[in-house]
């Protein structure tokens, strides 16, 4: 009886045992491959771009590209001590201060005493090429995820109905995920299915080394 | 006669930690054996307060900038080597009663030549705003340091902070040292490391490699008047001011 008791004990042991093995190499394989995924940036925005020059335009969260179609004149450089006081007093050195967003549909921009009123630019814009010559460029947004896929799908929706030839420009891809490359994978093969020519114009090292990692890199022609 | 250097702890930003990185970098440096002057420039007088000195009434730098009275006057030894100039009752008013005209950014800067070259370091703690007073620290300042949190309104609190040093620099013919600082660090966090990576992208020549984490020790000491190394010497955040300390002594950035 006791015999019995003791190998009925020692086959829960082993069994129990067994289990926690088993949850533990599942702990692992799940560990390795959130290690192998690529991880989402928490900073989204750079607000420090500026300092090298490097914010040609301001982006904002939903990739609208806010750009003055004329050019702005410098304003002349303060070297009056108290107008500099009178600057910080009001707290108004803010660099991205003077630009402000309207609601009419054309992007219009003209000068107000010192500041520089831009008015929202048609999300469209985003599949425009700076050069408005060259019809056939999407631009891919920095960050390049679900919440821009919606944007981009349109993109494309009317460069497929007025071009030839696409040419992706992805020089400013910061971050990918996903549903970006899913929707790339269907550009590409919606162009070979309707005989248009598709080439990138620029890549992206987070695009390239994505599509490596998911092996989609044939894919997506890279 | 000292070389002194003049220090603003400065960012327009609350709660990044300009008092408490003031009140133990004072401390770090005195208990070195350098003659140190903390002056509290926050009408809120927090380093004051930090440092023990709880007196509500006491004279201290309004009295300087606004009446003309002489800094010494209002200089008052609160640890060995160490010497405070506390914010006083009516610093709030600094803002209010000055009346238009240049000179009145050049008020600390003037309060300031009754002592310079008697300390090694005057370390300002400045307001977390843009007006006058820190108008003021600037003016009186050859150095900057920027205390800094991991997290993106800090950053963008930073760009502001750069672009208000840019024009200033650009009025005054000249350039700050900055110094930043990485504080209430939490190096787990994921969004604090990338902001770390932003700064060290951008400022590797002026960020200080020492950061000091968050800690609820730092939190606590300023109610019991102590600094860190009175509060818990033998704590990391103790050790992380001492070497903060050194790499401001030194210049020692990435």
């Amino acid at each position: 009886m006791v015999a019995v008791k003791k190998k009925v004990t020692k086959k829960k042991a082993v069994s129990k045992t067994a289990v926690k093995k088993k949850v533990t190499s599942k702990k692992v394989a799940r560990k390795k491959s959130l290690v192998n995924l690529p991880l989402e940036p928490k900073l989204g925005h750079d607000p420090l771009a500026w300092i090298t020059g490097n914010e040609d335009n301001v982006v904002s969260r939903t990739n609208i590209v806010v750009e003055p179609e004329v050019d702005v004149q410098p304003v002349e450089d303060e070297t009056i001590v108290d107008e500099v006081i009178s600057h910080l007093a009001n707290d108004d050195a803010m660099v991205e201060e003077d630009v402000e967003c309207g609601t009419s549909e054309q992007p219009v921009a003209h000068f107000e005493e010192d500041a520089v009123i831009v008015e929202e630019v048609p999300v469209n814009k985003i599949t425009e090429s700076n050069d408005d010559k060259d019809k056939t460029m999407l631009i891919l947004p920095d960050i390049f995820g679900i919440a821009q896929a919606d944007v981009t799908y349109q993109a494309i929706k009317e460069l497929l109905s007025t071009s030839d030839e696409i040419k992706i420009d992805a020089s400013v891809v910061e971050t990918v995920d996903a549903s970006a490359l899913q929707l790339l994978i269907a550009l590409v093969n919606e162009c070979k299915s309707q005989g248009k020519k598709i080439s990138w114009h620029a890549q992206s090292d987070k695009i390239n080394d994505s599509a490596k990692l998911l092996n989609l890199t044939e894919l997506l022609d890279l | 006669m000292k070389q002194t250097r003049v220090i603003a702890v400065l960012n327009q930003k609350g709660g990044v930690g300009k008092t408490t990185t003031t009140l133990n970098l004072v401390h770090g440096l005195a208990r070195k054996g350098y003659d140190v002057l903390a002056i509290d420039l926050d009408p809120q007088g927090q380093l004051t307060a930090s440092l023990g000195l709880i007196k509500r009434d006491i004279e201290g730098l309004e009295n300087a900038m606004l009446n003309g009275a002489s800094l010494l006057s209002v200089t008052y030894p609160v640890r060995e080597n160490l010497k405070l100039v506390p914010a006083g009752f009516g610093l709030t008013e600094v803002e209010e009663k000055l009346e238009g005209g240049s000179s009145r950014g050049m008020l600390l800067k003037n309060a300031l030549n009754d002592v310079k070259g008697k300390y090694d370091f005057i370390l300002i703690d400045c307001p977390p705003s843009s007006g006058l007073l820190v108008v003021n620290a600037l003016f009186a300042a050859e150095e900057v340091a920027i205390p800094m949190t991991g997290d993106y309104l800090a950053l963008q609190g930073l760009s502001h902070l750069m672009a208000t040093l840019k024009n200033f620099e650009k009025t005054l013919g000249r350039t700050y040292r900055q110094w930043i600082i990485l504080g209430r660090f939490q190096a787990r966090r994921r969004l604090a490391q990338e902001v770390k990576a932003k700064l060290k992208q951008y400022f590797a020549n002026n960020m200080l490699p020492t950061e000091i984490s968050e800690s609820v020790l730092l939190a606590e000491s300023p109610s019991f008047g102590k600094t860190i190394f009175e509060y818990k010497p033998s704590s990391r955040s103790a050790q992380e001011f001492e070497s903060l300390v050194d790499d401001l002594i030194i210049g020692r950035t990435y």
